[in-house]
């Protein structure tokens, strides 16, 4: 039901309705403001993605067709602003000359990490699994984004980033799995070895 | 993990397996310790990565977005001006601004009155631009061709 009025919204945005996208937008600017900040682990670049994400949408409303859920279009959409924006971010800043300079929010976040004598708290949380996603190569962290943010059956999933469910259940498995490694060294104090499961 | 069932068991607790493979997992927990053990690390972990706070947009990215899309429906007062900027619009306006200086600056006495000049030009000048468009074309530069089309007629 929810899905079809979100096909008659964005029916109503390629027809020219304005409002039809203000309400799309309300609607779904958390999910994809989550799905950007998870993605590329940026407040700033994250909010910047988010409005480009938007923007291709309301270009893209007259290529929309009501067949594919809106949701699972909307996030093909965000996945390839994203992966487009990590490409050109790689680009820019090749990894040799981006270690030694200014830390990232991620990098910042992790270098508070905690001792093992300490409990560690919700930043400390946060900074772990940011650190994972970071480690992940970009449709692992598709995947485990729309999994675990925004609760996106695999079958949608796998739409959204043209893969099969076998290699989504996949990606998920070793994502979620380097997440709880990556938490458990945080519980531990000691650094994780990534392997492939 | 050495057991070839571990890769199955997020989709497990995701509740993304059929049944048969669902009871199958649970057969093989009852003896593994082991795959239970990555189990409990992995539900523990769903339910930490479930408290993780919200991120969200502040209401100037609202308006950002919305009047980015304003400007892109209703077009900027630039690209109106390109769009003016068409051979199509251009040579019919074109022609009647030369009838209209034709008109005003043309000696009387010609025979001809300023009012008739006017018309002829604006016909000349409409024949040309439905020989632009039956061409086709679609830039300035291809204007000359068409204004001596005529010369091509009759040379085999």
């Amino acid at each position: 039901m929810e899905a079809d009025v979100d096909a008659e919204l964005m029916l109503r945005v390629a027809a020219g309705e304005k409002e039809a996208f203000a309400v799309l937008f309300d609607r779904y600017q958390a999910s994809v403001a989550r799905f950007a900040y998870r993605f590329v682990g940026d407040r700033a670049r994250a909010e910047e993605l988010a409005q480009e994400v938007f923007f291709r949408l309301y270009r893209s409303a007259k290529r929309y067709r009501p067949s594919a859920k809106f949701k699972t279009f909307l996030f093909r959409v965000a996945t390839n602003c994203c992966l487009n924006e990590v490409r050109r971010w790689e680009y820019q800043v090749p990894r040799s000359v981006a270690e030694p300079g200014e830390p990232s929010e991620i990098e910042s976040l992790a270098a508070d990490s905690p001792r093992p004598d300490e409990a560690y708290d919700g930043q400390e949380l946060e900074a772990a699994v940011a650190t994972a996603l970071g480690e992940m190569s970009p449709r692992e962290r598709a995947a485990f984004v729309m999994c675990r943010f925004e609760g996106m059956p695999y079958r949608e999933i796998a739409l959204s980033l043209s893969a099969t469910e076998a290699a989504v259940k996949s990606l998920i498995h070793r994502a979620t799995l380097a997440v709880a490694r990556r938490i458990d060294t945080l519980e531990m104090g000691t650094e994780p070895e990534r392997s492939p499961a | 993990m050495s057991c070839t069932i571990s890769s199955e068991l997020t989709a497990y607790l995701d509740g993304e397996l059929p049944i048969f493979q669902l009871r199958q997992i649970e057969g093989h927990l009852a003896n593994c310790g082991e795959c239970r053990g990555t189990v409990q690390l992995l539900r523990r972990t769903l339910a930490q990565i479930a408290e993780l706070p919200a991120f969200e947009l502040s209401s100037a990215i609202r308006r950002a977005v919305l009047s980015r899309i304003d400007e892109q429906a209703t077009g900027s007062i630039g690209s109106r001006l390109k769009a003016l900027w068409q051979p199509q619009v251009l040579l019919p306006s074109l022609g009647l601004v030369v009838a209209a200086v034709i008109a005003l600056v043309i000696p009387r006495g010609t025979g001809l009155q300023p009012h008739d000049v006017a018309l002829f030009e604006v016909g000349a000048n409409l024949e040309l631009a439905e020989d632009y468009e039956v061409v086709g074309l679609s830039n300035l530069d291809d204007l000359e061709v068409v204004q001596h089309l005529h010369e091509l007629e009759g040379s085999p």
